[in-house]
């Protein structure tokens, strides 16, 4: 089965992007991948005091971890975004002749009705507002950096448009959609984030029916809390949120555990309303990943989910079982000694 | 930002690769019997628990070297125990010290050292077990996987000395699989087969206690290291708790059921032995290519016969087992006395093995015509052998040695491959050294040609081997099985197959003769001649 087919299709500009088709008119998706790609996009996000967590066991924890993360790109674009308080700092994109960039902007409303808004003063032609997200509290500024090869060359698709204009307005229409996916990203925390978000490489190679914005996303993957905005993923360290308080303001879609050492730290309940997912390396050791979690289960206030997802048992070779948790909290002086 | 780095195709992801043998793991279990050991662990037990009164601190540091230096190291591979002649040594030792100061426990701890001197004498059964399970393994799977060329079957070990005495142990029998240490294995690319020695939670090390040493090694079941997983087991190792599989509880694991039962062979009561008349043994006047055998005196319709075989060189003894009624190739110096050799004709038997092993290539293959790609192998082999004879035979070992190889192995290999004895080594390395040593050029393509040629040749011997037990399953020769028991022989005449003769070993020799290597496997008079051909 196809994988576009097998996803709800996201909102908005991404939406367009998704649809506006996949690398070959007819993908060779593994099963196991189909299945990781359902759960990735189906499994809802916390309801009240229960949180939904789902765990796989696969023969390697990386590896299928990242195809899992990839595949959950283009979550956030389900939720309908607030617009942003006039006064704030926002996090946009803005495209030019050479290319797309990812910028902070102060924005306002600024004409005498308050129907037109301003980016750094700079008016903008009603209709053309570029999709945009307020700064969390406490992130003051991110700075401007170009979309780059590795996105751009994924998202321009302006041949079927034989119109100059026409071929502009849907380019800049491409990164607005992956400037959507950048505003809740797949949240990877992986103890050794850097080696992990290099194997990405590794599964786009792999024809597995990637949309153009998960092979653009698989090329920008953030490895910094400070890539936040810039990529709709981004594989951290948890000790990387150490002292950022920030963070824990910034939505994420869905959080991605690389074994029981990230999974066991607070750092995933910074973001306590979206599913946190948690991939076990049976292969690991010191205790072992598999250790460690059948010694962390017993005695939780946890249960296995009678949501829909409770029929999933995974894939052969790939177990899976979706639970739930009590919802937990970070406080600020957590954040301080996270890692 | 990530770093851009060199993608990998399908055929390189290693996480791919254990993924395809995480969806079908087929494991099994084979227990093999030890009867020694079995009572050397139960008589330990009895003076660890049942001692007259205290245990000394004397008596706890023998029995620890005892378990932790031999047994243990008995338990992590196919591991001689004469290989282990340091360890013994330090527990016969402790033994006259405990003797020398008096114990209460003394009959217990004498009987244990008989025990232990009667195990340092024997085989360890899991060598003669997997070198028919090794060479069993169909060839066409690794020949298909990324694994081709290089060994399908991985011997799994706990650490580097029981790795390296499995190693040689491998070597030794020319097996063509490699021994790993469980440590590397976890990294490791997938292999076809794997063998490991226990259950895996004795792959955790001995700080971990249970369940925490099955929740760590679980993986060597669940997302295994081959396609097929065999746990061989023998006294002490314990069973598997599958209940303490997988990655959390309520977890379906389900260990093969056709766990089979490997039996030592129990020599049978021999009645005939003062009936039958015994005869000298032959004598070869000097030869040309004499080999160093071992002499087996068998039972004969007139006076005993004779066989040799060699431990290296030459057929393997093909021992009758009525208790299951199966065929087992075995090692010349596991064969004892009471146990029955079958013998069928050397020609017959070569020809049928090249018909069938023609027929499976027909059927199996599109590589050409068999005979036509035998025919090319056999010239390569001439040319290496006029080589060898050429160089003589020490010249020839000094060049493979000079090319990397091993003296012992090298020298090994020089003989069979001057006796036609085998097609080829089985690594591409010893290959290349014997073409080069040779000076045969396309060691690349002899290389390539002997692996399909070996691969239909054994299983053309499996199937040859199932259809002479077949012909044993029919009531004739079921009622002409059962004069075995009392005459001590037996002659068949089965369609297509002409004279099979099966005869009981009355003495082994324990001296090593020379041969000619003509004479290895063949039944032999006393006057020296062949019988049967």
């Amino acid at each position: 089965m196809a994988l576009a087919n097998t996803r709800s299709g996201p909102e908005g500009y991404a939406a367009q992007n998704s649809r506006a088709g996949t690398v070959s008119d007819s993908p060779i998706s593994p099963d196991w991948f189909t299945e990781m790609s359902k759960v990735a996009n189906e499994l809802e996000n916390s309801v009240g005091e229960r949180h939904t967590s789902c765990v796989f066991a696969p023969p390697t924890n990386e590896y299928f971890a990242l195809a899992f993360a990839l595949s959950a790109v283009g979550r956030s674009a389900k939720k309908a975004e607030q617009a942003p308080e006039p006064g704030t700092r926002v996090a946009t994109v803005l495209s030019d002749n050479s290319g797309g960039r990812f910028v902070d902007k102060d924005y306002r409303l600024s004409d005498r009705e308050n129907t037109k808004i301003s980016l750094d003063w700079v008016a903008i032609e009603s209709g053309s507002e570029p999709p945009m997200v307020e700064l969390p509290m406490g992130l003051e500024r991110l700075g401007k950096m170009p979309f780059g090869d590795g996105i751009e060359s994924h998202l321009k698709n302006e041949n079927n448009f034989p119109l100059e204009r026409d071929r502009e307005m849907a380019k800049r229409k491409e990164r607005w959609g992956f400037f959507e996916l950048c505003k809740a990203p797949v949240v990877v925390l992986a103890s050794r984030n850097h080696q992990a978000a290099e194997r990405l490489n590794e599964l786009t190679a792999q024809d597995f029916g990637w949309t153009p914005n998960q092979l653009a996303t698989a090329a920008s993957a953030g490895t910094s809390p400070e890539d936040w905005y810039r990529s709709p993923l981004l594989v951290l360290s948890p000790r990387a949120l150490k002292s950022r308080a920030w963070v824990s303001h910034a939505r994420a879609s869905v959080v991605v555990a690389l074994g029981m050492a990230p999974w066991l730290s607070k750092s995933r309940w910074l973001w306590p309303a979206v599913p946190h997912v948690l991939f076990l390396d049976p292969r690991s050791e010191n205790p072992g990943d598999i250790t460690e979690f059948r010694e962390w289960w017993p005695g939780r206030d946890i249960g296995w989910s009678e949501s829909k997802f409770a029929r999933f048992k995974g894939v052969p070779g790939i177990p899976a079982k979706v639970f739930d948790e009590k919802v937990k909290s970070v406080s600020a002086d957590e954040i301080e000694d996270l890692g | 930002m990530c770093p851009q780095t060199k993608s990998k195709t399908l055929a390189e992801s290693r996480d791919l690769a254990l993924l395809e043998v995480a969806q079908n793991p087929l494991v099994s279990s084979a227990e093999l019997s030890w009867p020694a050991l079995e009572n050397l662990v139960q008589a330990m037990n009895k003076l660890q628990r049942n001692g007259s009164g205290e245990i000394s601190e004397r008596e706890e540091r023998f029995l620890q070297q005892l378990r932790n230096k031999v047994l243990w190291r008995l338990g992590d591979g196919p591991i001689a125990p004469r290989s282990l002649e340091v360890e013994f040594a330090e527990v016969f030792r402790q033994i006259g010290e405990i003797e020398e100061v008096g114990s209460p426990n003394i009959k217990v701890i004498l009987h244990i050292e008989e025990l232990a001197r009667k195990i340092y004498s024997e085989n360890h059964p899991a060598q003669e077990y997997l070198e028919n399970w090794i060479s069993a393994r169909p060839i066409s799977k690794a020949q298909d996987s990324q694994r081709a060329g290089s060994p399908a079957t991985a011997l799994c070990c706990v650490d580097e000395h029981s790795r390296t005495l499995t190693d040689k142990w491998l070597r030794d029998e020319n097996l063509f699989a490699d021994s790993i240490r469980y440590k590397d294995l976890r990294k490791a690319e997938p292999y076809i087969y794997c063998v490991l020695f226990g259950s895996p939670s004795r792959y955790a090390g001995w700080r971990n206690k249970k369940p925490r040493s099955d929740f760590k090694t679980q993986w060597l079941l669940t997302s295994p290291p081959a396609g097929e997983v065999l746990i061989l087991r023998w006294s002490p190792h314990v069973a598997v708790r599958t209940d303490l599989i997988g990655p959390w509880e309520g977890f379906s694991f389900c260990l093969d059921n056709e766990t089979t039962v490997e039996r030592h062979f129990i020599p049978e009561t021999i009645e005939f032995f003062e009936n039958q008349q015994r005869s000298q043994p032959p004598t070869f006047g000097s030869q040309l290519h004499e080999v160093s055998a071992r002499r087996f005196e068998l039972a004969g319709p007139e006076e005993s016969l004779w066989a040799f075989f060699s431990d290296e060189l030459g057929p393997r003894p093909r021992l009758y087992r009525s208790v299951d009624d199966d065929l087992l190739d075995s090692r010349t110096s596991s064969v004892t006395q009471g146990q029955v050799l079958v013998f069928t004709s050397s020609e017959v038997a070569n020809e049928k093995l090249d018909a069938e092993a023609a027929r499976l290539w027909a059927q199996h293959s599109d590589y050409g015509d068999y005979k036509s790609i035998k025919g090319t192998v056999d010239k390569y082999r001439g040319q290496i052998r006029d080589s060898i004879i050429e160089l003589g035979l020490e010249n020839f070992v000094r060049q493979l040695v000079r090319r990397g190889l091993a003296e012992a192995y090298s020298k090994g290999v020089a003989e069979r491959m001057l006796h036609l004895d085998q097609l080829a080594p089985r690594e591409f390395k010893s290959t290349t050294a014997v073409c080069n040593a040779a000076s045969v050029p396309e060691a690349a393509t002899f290389y390539g040609l002997v692996t399909k040629v070996r691969a239909a040749r054994q299983q053309a011997g499996r199937a040859l081997k199932d259809q002479l037990l077949s012909q044993f399953a029919s009531e004739t020769s079921e009622v002409a099985l059962e004069s075995l028991a009392t005459n001590g022989y037996v002659e068949f005449e089965f369609p297509g197959w002409g004279k099979i003769f099966l005869a009981q070993v009355l003495e082994t020799g324990t001296q090593h003769v020379r041969v000619p290597y003509e004479r290895l496997g063949k039944l032999v008079t006393s006057q020296g001649a062949t019988w049967l051909e």
